[in-house]
């Protein structure tokens, strides 16, 4: 098999790829060095980034960028670009090993006489090949004729694309000489090589055996010369191509804090507060930026820029980018290293110059660009460090939001205007005690500002304390001494107020001892589960829908009434996207009488926001059309006559764009407490 | 037939090596102003650029047509 297969080559092996590949292990020196000097560039910038803590639970971190690299878990969710990059990348990763089996067989000196590992070697580099070709045809249709609005094309992409190209094509002629000028017939070319083999049957060549040599001699360097400046280009400049190592490095030192949580400022050290220059933000997070490969996924979930805002996270990212590029220490300072790692003054203010302030209010918090990106990026954290700094350093932030903060230092709570004291809403519920009676408790119930204090949300924390009541659980509440709990107040950025308000409530709960906590706002919930612990609050915490499954799988409540309806459900972003809570609320529907469950198509961690997340519960939106009304849509949609969900501001803004969409015939905001109190009614009701 | 498809051949090469050395030298364009070439001097960049491309394209249209194989009905 071997013999047949090399028949008439050995000359060809012996005076010209022998040679070659001696000239590429020598040049590999050279690409060493130009991979070491485009690390340095990206070295160099990061530098100019603040320090950060990335290299705890190394076992962990590898786990999920090698899974990711080698199965693209992420990028596989979307089936078109998936299977594409999937088809590049095992593509490259087959071409790539059969082309190295060949200079390294030198070393070890198998390679003469030529050895089976070759035929298999070039098998694998033909398929390979050819799977970058099938993958690269899939992409320059999807970038230059089905044109998806989210990709942006710039003139590295299509010379990428056109260059990959020649390489391949060259090499298989540069194979397809070879073959056509060893004359040797027949032979098993066509199993092992079968494209080059294909392609020697179009290609002329001399008659003499000198000829041939400098003819094949030529197409080598022809192939090789092409693919050796590829290697420098892709090492030195930074085009997208060098996602192939940012990306995974990205994905290695990717955020391992609970999902919900944002980073603590040090209130005591900080000389400032948040972020407005470039330099300001850690290298991690300047790393993500070198991540992005503009891929766009975070733009087509952002539901921000689908209702028409001028926030694209996609484009947040990108301007950053370039802000950094061009605010980083130049090649020739870097030489000179004048700089030493500062930055370079662009005449362009980071808030308000590159990103608006516009965009910074824009975001909801919702985390769907993060849920999306496969390089793993952390847009919210940038987003939230700009408005740290509008709003404790420079007071700008919209007036709304601004008088919600203020109701929470004055008062303690976000319901401007309201007369309700916070235990309002249990006076007819027996069983509920205070803690400040009683604190020999099973759970505490943390209401939250709405479910205390908002007309409607109030009828959510009756429903829930019905609940507790019917499965006879001993529960306390705070009253008065209950605090919001601060997510609006870090979300909206003020970090100052959010921390006075964490460690009040946490005091408070180590005054009664409190062990396990029950809330029904998904805000709280995130709040206390994975914020409160920064500052000493470790306790157990769980969402009133989790609780809830849990007493009914426990048997402690008995669903009786048949609701006879159709029901869909909203996953709040706090909930699912920030604590993975999917199941439980679903579990509480399938489990109710007389109900037909839909899926909305936009559901689990594909979620549309409702639009009141990161404080756009106190913000006015002037842009485009309103989330909660593109929300309300997609629910009717369904044909459901409810929608549930398990979040007081979820259930607020489904209020409001039912009532603006006239659709209150045809579908009713229900909370998940409130579909369960009607099935464990005394009374069956409507 | 055998000179018609020697030019023929001899095109269809040309273009390929023409992109080949074109792709070589738009990514020592872009490489160029990512080091930090100013983009005020992209003129005169991409036209002495063009003028190295246009040299490799006459040799490479020269070489083929001098030494191409010949091709037999």
């Amino acid at each position: 098999m071997g013999n047949l297969f090399w028949a008439g080559q050995e000359v060809y092996i012996e005076n010209i790829y022998r040679p070659i590949i001696l000239g590429t292990l020598i040049f590999f020196v050279v690409l060493a060095g130009a991979f070491a000097f485009g690390l340095f560039r990206h070295y160099q910038l990061l530098r100019i980034g603040g320090k950060e803590s990335r290299f705890d639970q190394i076992p962990k971190r590898l786990q999920t960028a090698i899974t990711e690299v080698f199965a693209h878990m992420r990028i596989i969710k979307e089936p078109y670009p998936g299977i594409m990059h999937l088809l590049i990348f095992w593509g490259s990763v087959l071409f790539i090993i059969g082309k190295l089996i060949r200079p390294f067989s030198f070393a070890v000196t198998i390679s003469n006489p030529p050895q089976p590992i070759f035929l298999y070697a070039s098998l694998m580099s033909e398929i390979g090949a050819l799977m970058i070709i099938i993958g690269g045809l899939i992409a320059i249709y999807r970038r230059y004729i089905a044109k998806p609005s989210r990709l942006d094309t710039k003139p590295d992409d299509t010379l990428i694309y056109g260059w990959v190209f020649i390489i391949l094509l060259t090499g298989f002629m540069a194979k397809g000489y070879r073959i056509a000028a060893g004359g040797v017939q027949p032979t098993d070319w066509a199993t092992w090589a079968p494209i080059s083999y294909a392609f020697s049957k179009l290609l002329p060549t001399f008659d003499t055996q000198k000829l041939n040599e400098v003819l094949v001699w030529h197409r080598a360097v022809l192939h090789t010369v092409p693919a050796f400046m590829f290697f420098v280009y892709i090492t030195v400049n930074r085009s997208r191509m060098q996602h192939i190592l940012l990306t995974p490095l990205n994905v290695f030192f990717r955020s391992l804090e609970p999902k919900g949580a944002l980073v603590p400022v040090d209130l005591e050290k900080a000389e400032s507060f948040g972020v407005s220059k470039i330099e300001g933000f850690t290298w991690k997070q300047l790393m993500d930026l070198d991540a992005c490969t503009r891929c766009g996924r975070c733009q087509d979930n952002c539901p921000a820029y689908l209702s028409g805002k001028a926030l694209s996270p996609k484009k947040v990212i990108q301007d950053l980018k370039q802000h950094w590029y061009d605010s980083g220490p130049d090649i020739f300072g870097m030489f000179r290293n004048k700089l030493k790692g500062k930055g370079r003054d662009t005449g362009l203010s980071m808030i308000g110059g590159v990103i608006t302030q516009e965009v910074i209010w824009d975001c909801t918090t919702c985390r769907a660009c993060q849920e999306a990106c496969p390089a793993y990026i952390e847009h919210i954290n940038k987003i939230i460090d700009m408005r740290r700094n509008l709003v404790l350093d420079q007071a700008e932030m919209p007036e709304t939001a601004e008088m919600a903060l203020r109701c929470i230092e004055e008062r303690g709570h976000t319901c401007k205007g309201t007369t309700a004291c916070r235990t309002d809403w249990c006076g007819d519920i027996e069983g509920a005690k205070l803690l400040a009676n009683d604190s020999n408790v099973e759970i505490v119930y943390f209401v939250g500002c709405s479910a205390a204090l908002e007309d409607r949300n109030m009828k959510v924390s009756k429903a829930f304390g019905k609940i507790l009541r019917a499965a006879n659980v001993n529960f306390g509440i705070l009253g008065e001494e209950e605090s919001c709990c601060g997510d609006p107040a870090r979300r909206i950025g003020n970090e100052y107020l959010f921390q006075m308000q964490a460690m009040k409530n946490i005091e408070t709960f180590k005054k009664y001892n409190v062990k396990r906590i029950v809330v029904t706002c998904p805000h709280g919930y995130n709040c206390l589960k994975n914020e409160y612990p920064q500052f000493g609050g470790e306790f157990e915490v769980i969402h009133h829908s989790q609780y809830i499954a849990e007493l009914i799988s426990q048997g402690r409540l008995k669903l009786k009434n048949s609701l006879d309806k159709a029901i869909t459900y909203h996953d709040g972003c706090y909930l699912g996207r920030h604590n993975s809570v999917y199941n439980e609320p679903r579990t509480i529907i399938n489990a109710l009488p007389g109900v037909q469950f839909k899926e909305m198509a936009r559901h689990g961690n594909k979620s549309f926001c409702c639009g009141a997340g990161g404080g756009h519960m106190w913000m006015e939106e002037k842009t485009g059309v309103r989330i909660s009304e593109m929300r309300t849509e997609q629910a009717l949609e369904t044909n459901s006559n409810v929608v549930a969900t398990a979040c007081p501001f979820c259930l607020q803004m489904f209020e409001d764009a039912i009532k603006a969409k006239e659709a209150s015939e045809k579908i009713r905001p229900l909370d998940i407490a409130e579909l369960v109190a009607l099935a464990i009614a005394d009374e069956p009701q409507k | 037939m055998d000179t018609f498809l020697s030019v023929l051949a001899i095109l269809v090469e040309v273009a390929i090596l023409g992109a080949a050395f074109g792709c070589i030298i738009a990514g020592v364009r872009l490489m160029l102003f990512d080091l930090g070439v100013k983009q005020e001097n992209n003129k005169i960049v991409t036209l002495f650029l063009a003028a190295v491309g246009s040299l490799l394209l006459v040799f490479i249209f020269c070489h083929l047509c001098t030494f191409y194989p010949t091709i037999y009905d």
